[in-house]
């Protein structure tokens, strides 16, 4: 029983540290399919993106906070929300490396986070709309994106 | 007094600037190689965090004193669309000094003004005008795209690019 108890524990254990190591990351392509007149050159309907998404989850690795990164071939804007999902009516904080390297920071609003698929799923197809976008005042846009977990390492 | 002449001066100098010395920030877009790479293993089951040699990434080069650009040249590399690292060079320091890095790594985490060492950066020309096309860039770095002990030598070449 004693003996038991003790291999238990040591896999308690064994998983906690596995857990703390690993991180859960979902990659997919982004689609911009509205955008803001106030957007002007900086988003247009069709730009895409390569999307990294890090939800928040002690339990996978991730943390309190959650992450949405957003990469073109030349420009990144990775948004995160402290000690919280990505939500309806909640901010997110930003930093923006623009295609000339402009680099610069801002907080927005989440519109809209239309989300199926998570909670532990492999594939989780997001719709989202994002205010200020890529720090672009009065810049929303609306994303739709179709990610896929990457493997554990 | 003095404040108040240089500030008529400047808003007669720039109302009367023609429309076409209109300036803007201009950059230079390409492709860099990696010429060696050492600490730049990927873990297991994570090849997108793999850089080595022969190792392509997009670049945009910004350098300082041309039109708009700033006293600092900036440079961005780009990692198979998964991890932006812009390096700003202080004064555009060339070929060794301390880099404030900013962007995002392969895991969608922000990265914000880490100090990046840099060795052996040179350009040709030594000195970029609005006038040149093709320029380069050559140099080493730490920590390349944010990957802890990643050293890497690079080779970049890029085309202006045009107005929009």
């Amino acid at each position: 029983m004693k003996m038991r108890r003790l291999l238990m524990a040591a896999a308690i254990v064994l998983l906690a540290a596995f857990e703390a190591h690993g991180e859960t990351l979902y990659v997919g392509n982004a689609f911009l399919t509205s955008v803001t007149p106030q957007c002007g050159k900086t988003a247009a309907v069709g730009d895409a993106y390569r999307a990294i998404y890090r939800p928040a989850g002690v339990n996978i690795g991730n943390g309190a906070d959650s992450h949405f990164s957003l990469t073109s071939t030349r420009a990144n804007v990775t948004m995160r929300v402290p000690n919280n999902s990505f939500q309806q009516n909640v901010n997110y904080v930003a930093q923006t490396v623009g295609s000339s390297v402009k680099i610069g920071s801002h907080a927005g609003g989440i519109l809209g986070w239309t989300e199926s698929g998570g909670g532990g799923g492999v594939n989780i197809s997001v719709t989202t709309s994002l205010a200020k976008f890529f720090g672009v005042k009065s810049c929303t846009a609306t994303i739709d994106v179709y990610l896929t977990r990457l493997p554990a390492s | 007094m003095r404040a108040g002449i240089w500030s008529a001066a400047f808003l007669c100098s720039w109302l009367t600037m023609p429309a076409s010395q209109a300036r803007a920030v201009e950059v230079w877009q390409g492709e860099a190689v990696i010429l060696q790479a050492s600490g730049c293993n990927a873990p297991a089951n994570d090849e997108r965090r793999n850089v080595g040699v022969g190792t392509v990434v997009k670049s945009v080069l910004r350098p300082r004193l041309v039109s708009d650009n700033g006293n600092d040249t900036r440079v961005s590399f780009t990692h198979d669309s998964g991890a932006l690292m812009a390096i700003v060079l202080p004064g555009g320091a060339m070929p060794a000094a301390t880099s404030a890095a900013f962007g995002a790594t392969h895991s969608g985490l922000i990265v914000a003004n880490r100090g990046v060492d840099y060795i052996g950066f040179a350009q040709t020309p030594r000195t970029i005008t609005s006038d040149d096309v093709f320029v380069r860039l050559t140099g080493s770095l730490e920590d390349f795209l944010f990957i802890d002990g990643c050293s890497v030598t690079f080779r970049a070449t890029y085309t202006k690019r045009p107005a929009e």
